[in-house]
């Protein structure tokens, strides 16, 4: 984990109090996005994926959830420590996020052109003919055919293709350094993700920002970005770069992830699933989470927490029983 | 791919767990279980008027009218020499009967209304809600006032009256909910399996309308609570021997400025039970349905 | 809407031919004679067949003939119409005084969701929706015009000023300040929890602008719609107040009328409200889509 990362997160932990008790939906992770780099998120559902990048910009709704230690340092300062104030002025500024459903993330009662001047207007001014001029510049980016006319439209009247671009490109009208996307392909149709992928790859080469990417579809993982961090029951339990990630999976949770996804290239007769299910998170088991559904479990896996360890090449795993046999 | 999880615990196996789910829900209601708590105190009066009223309500008593609040009578006298803690506490049987009576109408008629136009849709659907429109174009007070007026004030004809008033009401949800679990995919899949429509009614349509009608129902009976009283109020409701509170604050107003408490208790107690009834239906809502909390 | 129209229409006919009692009796008075008798039957057109009468009935309607008092034998249009004014000015007072009061207090009540503030206020609208109209009349003409001699009893004033409207009008608000409050409360809750709010949040928005601009415009939509049918239910629950206040509107009037057993005139009243109400209806459909981009109109009306 180098020292010149764009985002470094240290032993963030985020709980929700609910009815049934203290849920840690983020249980201590760490994790470094550094300039021009793509990293990806991915978990199952419930794994706290989210959470994560709600926590980043500390849009954590309160009650009932809340950050409850760590740091995140973002160009050097520690957001976790900023006023509120200047938390505003890094949000869509700095750090812009795009959600996972482009209809229920954008207000239905605006116009297009509305939403994305308000933004740029918001953050970066300018007169009428000023704003309007970048919104058009900027929804040329995101490549939608016929930008001046999109501008009238309400969102209902888009695809969710060409909704989701919008949305990219709202977030991006500001040149954050940073964009966080919350599965932003999952609710859309096969050719419309490949449109908003490579969309995506190009604006980071363009223009260098650097991506949180979260998703718990491998293929997409592999398409999009350059490392990875695979997420389970609230702590990261394996970080590399992409390629180390799929071919030399380390942690067990990893290579059944793997495991489970059907490839084209391979004969698959069955699929492996995980046995068990995803532990409660208001109490977790003792140990290391994974262990009751874990094929290598040894002793120490159900009394000791293992932690995140390098084994080279930036490629870390938190376990006991990683396929180099035994605690490193 | 891997999606999703299964929720790991909470959730009990089949009915008798949703039942105690609920319960534990409602529990927490705390303006609903006061509500709850205030309702069967009121059966409970209703239920032992007789031992709990101090005196006979019609018994008069010339030499003792409108007599401030004492021991004796706690609540003070009518302009008859009448003890009103007596009448208002017999008020709890009209209370209850016209409510309650009203309502079970309303939910039934209304109900099977609601089941067959979301049921059988289309032209059932339609007229009936055109009917049901019509009824519900009237403003419900004026309604059951008319209605009254031209039939005369007796304990069945307000009971009636109110009733029709609160059928579209009924009728309404009924049919929403029968129109949503329609659409729900198991149904489709037992019609296409050939399953006759009694059996799909019964065992599936039914005993997912009991809990709306359940919540509608104990919100009207607020409603209907309020509208008796109001009649009662301009003369057209019940009147003594079958003593009504609304009917009790109209006669209070000829004694206003001197003896204010004929009107004013009757007037807290129709506040309190309707309060009553809406905070507990609420708490209902509330408890079975969290995600329509409002 | 012209069905039910007609039904109303109907429903109104049917419900004034089950009247007990000789209507050709109620306006001879105490004595006549038979050929007085049927000279009045067929004054009143029912010496013709039901079906007939009906159509009369609808015919006069739509040419704005509902009949004569029995008082004074005026049309019973004109007297309605003549007293349509003071109910409409007490409806729409009350109707701006509800919503004042309401709305900024349901916003305030989901913006302090679950807080002290909420919890009393939403347990205070419950009481206002809980009061007895009649009843609440009573007390705050005790207090203010027995007691405390600020207001006058009742009435409307010669000429009409403002003192004699406030507790009518404040009394006929009540249960809809309160049930507006409720209503603005769940739907506030509801838009702030939807995505394009955190979506908005996220683009680094103070939170009024958030809430004012992004959350206020979505959440009013089905708030602003309702104000519309709530006056039309106004209308009707004038009755009590005008009763409790002796306030010279159409409802003192039909009630007036009900006691009179003059039916013409009751049924007049409920006609004219029951069709104002579905007209209002209609335009509150209407206006749906001029507010929310999303629904453009089409033909089920039923589908409420």
């Amino acid at each position: 984990m180098g020292t010149d990362g764009i985002l470094r997160i240290s032993d963030l932990r985020t709980h929700f109090l609910t009815d049934d008790g203290e849920v840690k939906a983020v249980d201590g992770i760490n994790l470094t996005i550094r300039k021009g780099e793509s990293m990806g998120l991915v978990g199952e559902s419930g794994c706290g994926k989210t959470v994560t990048a709600y926590s980043t910009l500390r849009l954590v709704p309160n009650p009932p959830g809340r950050i409850v230690s760590g740091q995140i340092h973002f160009k050097g300062r520690d957001l976790l420590k900023l006023s509120e104030k200047e938390m505003r002025g890094v949000r869509g500024r700095e750090i812009a996020m795009v959600f996972q459903e482009p209809a229920s993330s954008s207000n239905p009662s605006f116009t297009i052109g509305n939403q994305i001047q308000e933004v740029i207007r918001f953050h970066q001014g300018g007169n009428r003919v000023q704003v309007r001029k970048k919104a058009i510049e900027i929804l040329d980016a995101v490549r939608i055919p016929d930008p001046v006319r999109i501008l009238t439209q309400y969102p209902h009247e888009l695809s969710g293709g060409m909704l989701q671009r919008v949305m990219i490109a709202i977030a991006i009208s500001c040149e954050p350094d940073l964009l966080i996307c919350d599965e932003p392909t999952t609710a859309l149709d096969v050719s419309m993700q490949a449109q908003v992928i490579n969309l995506l790859n190009d604006l980071r080469r363009e223009r260098g920002t650097s991506l949180l990417f979260i998703t718990h579809d491998l293929g997409v993982l592999s398409w999009v970005c350059t490392h990875a961090a695979v997420m389970y029951a609230g702590n990261i339990i394996e970080q590399a770069d992409i390629r180390a990630l799929v071919k030399n999976p380390q942690h067990p949770y990893t290579s059944a992830l793997i495991g489970a996804s059907p490839r084209l290239d391979r004969d698959c007769q069955v699929l492996d699933s995980i046995r068990g299910s995803v532990p409660n998170l208001t109490n977790p088991p003792g140990g290391c989470k994974f262990h009751p559904r874990c094929d290598r479990v040894l002793p120490v896996c159900t009394e000791q927490v293992p932690q995140l360890k390098e084994k080279g090449d930036g490629h870390c795993v938190a376990c006991f029983a990683d396929s180099e046999g035994g605690a490193a | 791919m891997i999606r999703g999880h299964q929720k790991s615990e909470g959730q009990g196996h089949g009915q008798g767990g949703a039942l105690r789910e609920f319960y534990r829900r409602f529990k927490k209601q705390h303006l609903g279980v006061t509500g709850a708590i205030i309702v069967v105190i009121l059966f409970l009066t209703a239920l032992f008027a007789p031992f709990l009223a101090p005196s006979d309500p019609q018994r008069v008593d010339l030499s003792n009218t409108l007599a401030p609040p004492s021991l004796k009578h706690p609540l003070g006298t009518d302009h008859l020499g009448r003890d009103l803690l007596s009448r208002v506490i017999y008020g709890t049987r009209i209370v209850l009967i016209v409510g309650i009576g009203s309502v079970a109408i309303s939910a039934f008629f209304g109900g099977l209304a609601g089941l067959c136009a979301g049921y059988f849709g289309k032209t059932a659907d339609g007229m009936i809600m055109r009917c049901l429109d019509v009824v519900w174009a009237f403003p419900p007070i004026l309604l059951a006032l008319a209605l009254v007026a031209v039939r005369g004030a007796s304990l069945s004809t307000v009971v009636l009256s109110i009733a029709v008033v609160g059928i579209p009401g009924h009728a309404r949800i009924v049919r929403g909910s029968v129109l949503s679990i329609k659409e729900k995919t198991y149904i489709m899949a037992a019609r296409a399996s050939g399953i006759g429509h009694r059996r799909i009614l019964f065992n599936h349509i039914l005993p997912n309308i009991v809990a709306p009608v359940i919540v509608v129902s104990t919100l009207s009976i607020a409603i209907c609570i309020m509208i008796e009283a109001t009649l009662s109020f301009l003369g057209l409701g019940m009147r003594p021997p079958n003593d009504s509170w609304g009917f009790m604050v109209s006669e209070g107003q000829k004694y206003l400025r001197t003896y204010p408490y004929y009107s004013l208790f009757p007037g807290i107690m129709i506040m309190v039970v309707v309060f009553a009834f809406n905070v507990f239906g609420d708490g209902l809502r509330d408890a079975w349905d969290p995600r329509l909390k409002t | 809407m012209i069905p039910v129209l007609f039904g109303v229409l109907l429903a109104v006919f049917v419900i004034t031919h089950v009247v007990p009692g000789d209507p050709v009796l109620l306006m001879l008075g105490e004595q006549y004679t038979e050929k007085e008798y049927n000279e009045m039957k067929v004054y009143l057109g029912l010496d013709k067949p039901l079906p007939v009468q009906f159509l009369n009935y609808a015919k006069g309607v739509v040419t704005g003939d509902l009949g004569k008092t029995i008082r004074s034998r005026e049309p019973v249009t004109g007297a309605i119409f003549r007293r349509f004014p003071a109910t409409l000015t007490l409806s729409v007072v009350a109707m701006i005084i509800a919503s004042v009061v309401a709305i900024p207090t349901g916003i305030v009540s989901a913006l302090k969701q679950n807080t002290k503030i909420d919890y009393a206020l939403m347990v205070f609208a419950q009481f206002g929706i809980s009061v007895p109209v009649f009843w609440l009349g009573i007390i705050l003409v005790l207090f203010f015009s027995l007691y405390l001699n600020l207001l006058p009893v009742g009435g409307r004033g010669e000429p009409p000023d403002l003192k004699h409207l406030i507790l009518p009008a404040f009394c006929l608000a009540a249960p809809f300040m309160a049930m507006t409050a409720r209503l603005t409360r769940s739907c506030m809750l509801e838009v702030l929890s939807e995505s394009y709010i955190v979506a908005a949040r996220s683009r680094g928005f103070s939170e009024a602008r958030v809430i004012f601009k992004h959350a206020l415009k979505n959440a009013m939509i089905p708030v602003v719609t309702n104000l519309g049918l709530q006056l039309s239910r106004m209308l009707g629950g004038a009755l009590i107040i005008e009763v409790v206040f002796r306030w010279p509107g159409m409802g003192e009037l039909a009630y007036d009328a009900i006691m009179e057993r003059d039916y013409a005139v009751v049924m007049g009243v409920v006609l004219l409200v029951a069709v104002i109400f579905i007209v209002i209806n209609l335009l509150v459909d209407l206006s749906y889509t001029l507010f929310d981009p999303r629904i453009r109109y089409d033909t089920r009306a039923s589908e409420k």
